[in-house]
């Protein structure tokens, strides 16, 4: 009954390493609109706006991926609404990386100097220019590192993902070793590719970090 | 406090204006769509598994795949974790669920089963230098399950204390946990049992630690569908195919309880 893991499995799983890619990539590019805004809404002068960014932080933080996602699919299936998976997912996903990242980037914002925004106002910037051309262009280069921490988190937790029907890389790999009952080989294959994703990504980072560090120094 | 109860009522109001549209039966929203939507675990051999060439195979897809076709409409597979079996069906994510079901009382308040179409039994498999022919034998032996699968459940209820339960996170692992030798012996499907035997004749069948029947899942409040699956079940029982199904995929075939 049990096939022997072969070249078939394999393209079996790096085709669900596609979806591994596309659902980190619309955790990514979300997080990071909702997250620019959760982090300005963050550090805004109005109250009221830092406390919705608040409670929105502490609402999603506090809640497991998972349940999130769950929500998402389910919940809104509930309520009559016909989410497909991708959307669900997409939904979810997002959710969680905005606070997270928003949460990344409210610090960086913050670990800016005061004298930075003295400086600012003494030439006569206002807080939306003080902001775009003084504090966020520092707060970049500090926000690279925990922001590639949390990329890579963000590509090992779409694994969650199959909750909702996906078959992505985790899900391919238990169905892979239940065909071919060798979840070790298996299971290093799979490792083998996560690996190669995340330190694409790190090595994208270092790139990046590196071609700030020659703007700001020149 | 009064604004509690307006949002309750609200909420009833609008809970009750959806359901009108859930009125038509699922079974001609099934035929007027063409396809029968099915809810499967692939990876738990045999039931639901991948063939060579990366499409899904298994005892219950190979069932869900005859219901279709007696009901004339295209076969949607999708994979479904065990722990969402449920929360499929009554969000209406899938219209079925032919997944390793096995039939709980707990399960059946939540949803329908259909009449059984296997009745899978939990074993307990080790080396044949380590016999046991009762629980009672296994005090002080490493014992693996799959995490909150039947065969967890029932040893979690069922091993007389001072057996060491490991629990692993799928039958292959569990398997794998066995074959080398990090346990004494695991408690899985008798079908699952029977193919590691294949892979290594050193390991038997050692005893019987329960049966459970297993069948299709089936949203609540739908009699139709819940009748036209056991319509289908009792033709393909009587045509031959159901048994020919269990021979090839379990290698035994069996008269099937009924409600």
């Amino acid at each position: 009954m049990f096939q022997t893991f072969s070249v078939a499995h394999v393209g079996y799983l790096l085709q669900a390493a596609l979806w591994t890619l596309a659902l980190s990539g619309i955790a990514l590019v979300g997080g990071s609109i909702g997250g620019a805004l959760i982090a300005l809404l963050r550090v805004s002068l109005y109250a009221p706006l830092r406390w919705i960014a608040q409670v929105y932080i502490y609402v999603v933080q506090g809640t497991p991926l998972l349940v999130l996602l769950f929500i998402a699919y389910f919940g809104t299936k509930y309520l009559g609404i016909d989410t497909p998976p991708i959307v669900a997912a997409a939904a979810g996903l997002t959710l969680y990386a905005s606070a997270f990242l928003g949460e990344i980037w409210r610090g960086s914002v913050q670990s800016v100097g005061r004298g930075q925004w003295e400086g600012s106002e003494a030439l006569g910037l206002n807080w939306p220019q003080s902001m775009r051309y003084v504090i966020i262009p520092q707060a970049i280069r500090v926000s690279i590192p925990p922001t590639v921490g949390f990329s890579v988190q963000v590509v090992k937790n779409s694994a969650l993902a199959s909750i909702v029907g996906f078959i992505e890389l985790t899900r391919a790999g238990q169905i892979v070793a239940g065909a071919t009952f060798q979840p070790l080989q298996v299971y290093l294959t799979v490792a083998a590719i996560y690996f190669v994703i995340c330190s694409a990504l790190s090595y994208a980072s270092r790139a990046f970090d590196r071609r700030m560090s020659a703007t700001a120094a020149s | 406090m009064r604004l509690l109860k307006t949002l309750m009522v609200g909420a009833v109001v609008l809970l009750a204006a959806i359901a009108p549209a859930q009125a038509q039966s699922l079974l001609d929203e099934i035929i007027q769509r063409g396809t029968l939507n099915v809810g499967v675990s692939l990876g738990t051999p045999p039931f639901g598994l991948i063939d060579s060439s990366m499409q899904p195979d298994g005892f219950d897809v190979e069932l869900a795949r005859m219901l279709a076709r007696d009901l004339g409409v295209q076969i949607n597979i999708v994979d479904t974790v065990a722990a969402n079996r449920i929360p499929s069906l009554t969000s209406g994510t899938v219209d079925i669920v032919i997944s390793s079901f096995s039939i709980t009382a707990e399960r059946a308040k939540t949803i329908n089963f259909s009449n059984t179409v296997y009745v899978d039994q939990q074993v307990y498999v080790s080396r044949s230098d380590k016999p046991a022919t009762a629980l009672a034998d296994l005090v002080g032996q490493n014992v693996g399950v799959t995490r909150s699968s039947t065969n967890d459940i029932i040893m979690t209820a069922k091993a007389v204390e001072g057996t060491n339960l490991q629990r692993y996170d799928d039958d292959a692992s569990t398997s794998q946990a066995l074959l080398a030798g990090q346990v004494d012996g695991i408690v899985t499907s008798g079908a699952l049992a029977r193919a590691i035997a294949e892979r290594d004749p050193g390991l038997v069948t050692q005893f019987v630690v329960a049966s459970a029947p297993m069948s299709i899942g089936v949203r609540r409040g739908d009699p139709d569908l819940l009748h036209w699956v056991n319509t289908a079940i009792f033709l393909l029982t009587n045509n031959g195919e159901l048994p020919a199904l269990q021979e090839k995929w379990m290698g035994v075939s069996m008269d099937l309880p009924r409600f």
